[in-house]
């Protein structure tokens, strides 16, 4: 419990750190936003309306001062590019990360649980070694490149589901592929750790014990290796969570779906400010809320954590 | 340890997929929905503030009409304005307006309406990116219900060109920037940022009911899925940026057509003219003549370009009033090219950088000319930047050859006045790549404006580009970039227009049908 | 906040590893894990190809465009790219830089993120705090919007992407180290040479670092992969090398339009990244079976 609460209790001061290096970072920068923003042959009397509707005449103290009391607020500005407020445009098109990111995380279980167990159960064998050269595959082919290959065999050849974008919600068939390149993606780490947490338990006196009592391999290592194992899995899970969130910007693009992801990118594109630190802000909420959700189950799964 | 009830989860999720997979096949296969892939989002639909193409295009080709609109060969024809009339002295100008129009709301267009969105776009309050177009503009009034009179600075033959598929009339009485009004064959109907922009068919149009019951406008970025989409069927047009790599297969899949003109973006690169007037070159001219002669645009172009473009000799477009067929493109002969460059203080070994915006098959060019310059013996380095870093590099002028694209504009004097004359230099803190002033050129495109005798229009545009190409050298020209619409079978009647931002005729939306 | 991290057991029996490496029991189990060897020779032989081949292959940024796009054959053995230029050469030009990457990422990452884990670890206190949330917030954050934050600042170059790799690499090298040190801090021959009053730097460097320093490089090894293979998502947002340049990540994404057309383009240099990441990894098992470093979890803050 006390490590839930100190996550969350942290979590508005890590929001400001990181929000305040985007704004050093932006603002540092050779480029000026107006200098994207506005087309390229305006006049200076109009450059100077923008710029005073943008806020950017002011010096940089002072935007820095409107920012930190509007993020304080909960107003994350207006973006430069849409001209809407970022807040709005995010939660647009928040609905939508959502769903992808937990189908990606529902992936990566399904691909991590019998792998690492079978992995563990064939110790060395033929198996383990495929399992464990397809997990680094899985991890080490570009999402973006994994994405394509996808969209070629499963929608264009196959016609098994729809190329790109996204249908009514909930919209599984659009989810299928962009959830199965996040989830091989992530799959990777969590499948080792999972085997070798196996293994690990398989060492134990109790397992021992049990095996010396003649109960067999298999049920030995789903039963009583078992839990123990899940909560190294899970908890690595959290950490991949990350990695994963950073992936959502690809795949996003790649498979032209409304996200967050897809928004930074486009906030890239135009040194769009606000945007891109509205957008970046909400995905490390995510990568926070899913590690919260990692100590949640964490405390499901394992009674130790439960005393403690 | 308790099963992990996958089993049942998994009958519930396959369920829930099969009657998913239903409801989708069967919003695909609605008939009177036109859905189009475009490589951009849409910026706003705020008639203020959409300036930028692709959201003029959306916008331009759905919700509203602008005065005048664009033909295919790039001329200004009547729209929402019948006719413009010039004073003898070209400096006022009175704009007849269509009688019988409504906006969308039921409202009657008025020249009160033109007169109040100009003044919206004028208001500093909003900041709108219009404004600076204007600049030319002294003043405006409404002279009845459907007369609008300008009073323009200088006298302009074109002023009327102004106002082609822009400065787009909005209901001001009802202005929601989230529920745009306008006059177009199309309403605003909804929007998912990120992802697709609709609207729906506005029966009261005044060139008759519109085609199609929805327009759906789908942002893909990658111009690779973007063609597969088109393939299968899940978009029924792509508008912008028909991927070139997968062009042949577009060409040869029975079901598409795939449509092109040549369009007026030129893509070229520019010399350093900057550089040349801080003394950075000992004869800036002599550098310039030589890198024209190993400027090989015509065996490079048409390898690496494909169908993507036509080899350019000048800064108008072959088809345009203006253009001037005694000049030819460079020759390619690297000897005297050496000698001038020589000549100009660059000798075998010396650095020559080119510096590239990022844009497909740019960088590609530019790898070209640096593997013959090195051969050659230069020390060529070529700098391919996203477009989000360039502006500071290319201000600080260390480059030699910058490749840049312009697009075009319908007539030669707007060209020139958009993109060389010298008063629209940019100032200092505005660091842009459009350094070439003359006087002389000033002078010229001035007399143009005030010329409405064809021949000598003609004439004096020549001698502009004369003087910029050939005597001042400012510029290399490269490639004409070739518009193109692909579109399934059933798309009919696809005009495709040359101004290559947009590739179909604004008023696209009201021409183009579905087969039966 | 929890991670998986790994810690050699039983330190004290093998305190200088480092010695007589040829006679130790790692290396003899290392040789004798077949896996790892065959992965270990692999990389040696790609490490030797890019260091050697540009020398004698082409120029890789030499473009002939009368040569586009030829598939793999007798002219050129990998075939050429869209702008004729010899893929081989690319490939072998392009090793150079992600390797580079790879290699100078995990340096750089190896010596601030043992620096800040191992005096954080032996300090503790306030410091020890302040560093260990600074971990957790990198921790969180993805390379590649990394990446993205130093490329706005910078823009796309070679520097861009050794600084994305390496900030977000500091952060595990600099737990495993600070959950080394903590471990071993109360040990009686580190308090041994505390109470003798030898200097805190020398402490550190002698004694600490020798003993913690294992697991350590472990794991970089086996991360090294993946070092070279964010510099293709960057690439694939404009925030990787920078073209004409090559590096295997760029040349996938340059060459992922012609995936369909002329599959050569992004295939094999997509190929040679991922046998090149699973090696690494393949090397990185290898090492933790061969030096008994277990993955295990640390529960909490670490502490």
């Amino acid at each position: 419990m006390k490590v839930i609460l100190k996550r969350i209790v942290l979590l508005p001061v890590v929001l400001i750190g990181v929000a305040l290096i985007l704004f050093a970072v932006i603002h540092l920068s050779p480029t000026s936003p107006a200098q994207l923003l506005i087309a390229d042959y305006v006049t200076p009397e109009v450059r100077a309306n923008i710029e005073a509707k943008l806020g950017l005449d002011q010096p940089l103290p002072i935007q820095f001062e409107k920012y930190v009391v509007g993020l304080a607020q909960g107003d994350l500005g207006d973006s430069f590019r849409y001209r809407d407020p970022v807040s709005k445009l995010l939660l647009d098109v928040l609905p939508s990360s959502v769903a992808l990111i937990a189908s990606g995380l529902v992936v990566a279980l399904i691909i991590t649980l019998p792998l690492g167990f079978l992995a563990a159960r064939f110790k060395n064998g033929w198996l383990d070694t495929a399992i464990r050269g397809f997990v680094v595959c899985g991890v080490s082919i570009p999402s973006f490149y994994l994405g394509i290959v996808l969209i070629l065999v499963l929608g264009f050849y196959l016609h098994l589901i729809p190329i790109s974008g996204r249908g009514t919600p909930p919209d599984f068939w659009h989810l299928i592929a962009p959830a199965i390149v996040l989830g091989v993606n992530t799959a990777g780490s969590s499948t080792r750790v999972l085997r070798a947490a196996l293994l690990d338990s398989l060492n134990e006196d109790y397992i021992r014990a049990a095996r010396a009592r003649g109960i067999n391999e298999r049920a030995i290592l789903l039963k009583l290796a078992g839990r123990n194992a899940l909560v190294s899995a899970v908890t690595v899970f959290g950490a991949d969570s990350a990695g994963m969130i950073g992936s959502v910007i690809l795949v996003e693009t790649v498979f032209a779906r409304p996200g967050l992801g897809q928004l930074l990118f486009t906030g890239l594109k135009y040194h769009d400010f606000p945007l891109i630190s509205g957008s970046i802000l909400v995905l490390l909420i995510f990568v926070v809320a899913i590690n919260t959700l990692v100590d949640v189950l964490h405390l499901v799964i394992d009674p130790r954590v439960r005393q403690a | 340890m308790r099963s992990f009830g996958l089993r049942k989860v998994l009958l519930v999720a396959i369920l829930a997929l099969g009657s998913q997979f239903l409801a989708d096949l069967k919003a695909n296969a609605d008939d009177d929905t036109i859905t189009i892939g475009l490589s951009a989002d849409l910026r706003t639909a705020d008639f203020l503030n959409n300036r930028e193409f692709i959201s003029r295009t959306i916008m331009g080709s759905t919700v509203y009409d602008a005065l005048f609109t664009t033909d295919e060969k790039g001329n200004s024809v009547p729209s929402l304005a019948v006719k413009a009339e010039p004073s003898a002295d070209l400096k006022t100008w009175t704009f007849t307006l269509r009688e019988g129009v409504k906006f969308q709301d039921g409202k009657t267009f008025t020249a009160k309406d033109v007169v109040a969105c100009l003044d919206a776009i004028r208001d500093p309050k909003n900041a709108s990116e219009l404004a600076s177009d204007l600049g030319s503009v002294v003043s405006y009034k409404a002279d009845g219900d459907y007369k609008v009179i300008f009073t323009v600075k200088s006298p302009d033959a074109e002023f009327y060109t102004l106002f082609t598929d822009t400065f787009f009339i909005q209901d001001m009485d009802h202005f929601d920037k989230e529920h745009p009004i306008g006059t177009g064959p199309y309403e605003w109907d909804s929007r998912v940022v990120g992802d697709r922009t609709s609207f729906k068919r506005f029966d009261g149009y005044w060139r008759g009911k519109p085609p199609f019951a929805h327009v759906v406008f789908r942002y893909i970025p990658d111009p690779q899925v973007a063609a597969l989409e088109l393939q299968n069927g899940g978009v029924d047009m792509l508008h912008n940026d028909v991927s070139m790599y997968a062009l042949d297969s577009l060409k040869s899949n029975p079901d598409l057509d795939v449509y092109h003109v040549p369009g007026n973006t030129l893509i070229q690169g520019y010399l350093n003219m900057e550089k040349a007037r801080n003394g950075g070159y000992k004869d800036a001219l002599a550098v310039r003549q030589g890198l024209a002669y190993f400027w090989n645009a015509q065996k490079y172009v048409p390898a690496i370009v494909g169908g993507a473009g036509e080899v350019a000799s000048q800064i108008l477009p072959p088809w345009q009033l203006g253009y001037d067929p005694d000049i030819k493109v460079w020759p390619y002969d690297p000897d005297k090219g050496a000698a001038l460059l020589a000549k100009g203080g660059i000798n075998k070994g010396d650095p020559i950088k080119l510096l590239v915006y990022e844009r497909p098959y740019l960088c590609d060019l530019a790898t070209a000319l640096q593997s013959d310059l090195k051969a050659h013996g230069y020390d060529a380095q070529v700098q391919c930047l996203a477009p989000e870093a360039a502006p500071a590099e290319v201000a600080k002028y260390q480059w030699d050859v910058l490749y840049f694209n312009t697009s075009g504009r319908s007539t030669a004097m707007a060209m020139y006045r958009d993109r060389w004359l010298s008063r629209l230099a940019p100032t200092p803190q505005q660091k842009d790549v459009r350094t070439y002033k003359s006087d002389e050129v000033d002078a010229l495109v001035a007399k143009m404006g005030q010329t409405t005798d064809r021949d000598a229009y003609e004439k004096l545009s020549q001698q502009v580009s004369q003087d910029i190409l050939v005597k001042d050298v400012a510029v290399l020209p490269l490639y004409w970039e070739n518009v193109y619409v692909a579109a399934q079978k059933k798309v009919q009647d696809v005009k495709v227009s040359p101004l290559a931002w947009y590739p179909l005729l604004m008023n696209a939306m009201t021409t183009v049908k579905f087969a039966n | 906040m929890k991670s998986s991290l790994a810690l050699p057991i039983d330190m004290q029996k093998r305190p200088l590893i480092h010695r007589r490496f040829w006679n130790s029991d790692p290396r003899r189990r290392f040789t004798s894990n077949t896996l790892a060897m065959v992965s270990l020779c692999w990389l040696f032989a790609v490490l030797a190809a890019v260091i050697v081949g540009p020398w004698f292959s082409v120029d890789p940024n030499v473009a002939d465009v009368t040569a586009r796009l030829k598939p793999p054959g007798a002219d050129f053995i990998l075939g050429t790219d869209q702008l004729g230029r010899d893929m081989l050469a690319r490939v072998l030009a392009g090793g150079r830089v992600s390797l580079l990457v790879a290699v100078m990422a995990t340096a750089v990452s190896l010596t601030i993120g043992v620096f800040l884990g191992v005096v954080s670890g032996y300090r503790g206190g306030f410091l020890d705090d302040a560093i260990t949330r600074v971990f957790d917030v990198l921790l969180s954050f993805p390379t590649l919007l990394l990446g993205i934050i130093v490329m706005a600042a910078f823009g796309g170059s070679l520097f861009t992407v050794i600084a994305a790799t390496s900030i977000a690499t500091v952060p595990m090298v600099g737990r495993l180290a600070r959950a080394g040190t903590i471990g071993i801090r109360p040990r009686e021959y580190i308090q041994g040479v505390i109470a003798l009053g030898i200097p805190t730097s020398r402490i550190l460097l002698r004694h600490v670092l020798p003993n913690i320093i294992v697991p350590v490089l472990v794991l970089s090894t086996g991360n090294m992969g993946r070092l070279a293979l964010a510099e293709a998502g960057l690439s694939y947002v404009g925030a990787g090398i920078q073209p004409p340049d090559a590096s295997w990540g760029n040349m996938i994404a340059e060459g992922q339009p012609y995936l369909q057309y002329a599959w050569w383009v992004p295939v094999i240099p997509g190929t040679v990244l991922t046998l090149v990441t699973l090696a690494f990894s393949f090397v990185g098992d290898g090492l933790r079976d061969a030096f008994d470093v277990r993955e295990l979890v640390v529960q909490g803050d670490g502490t």
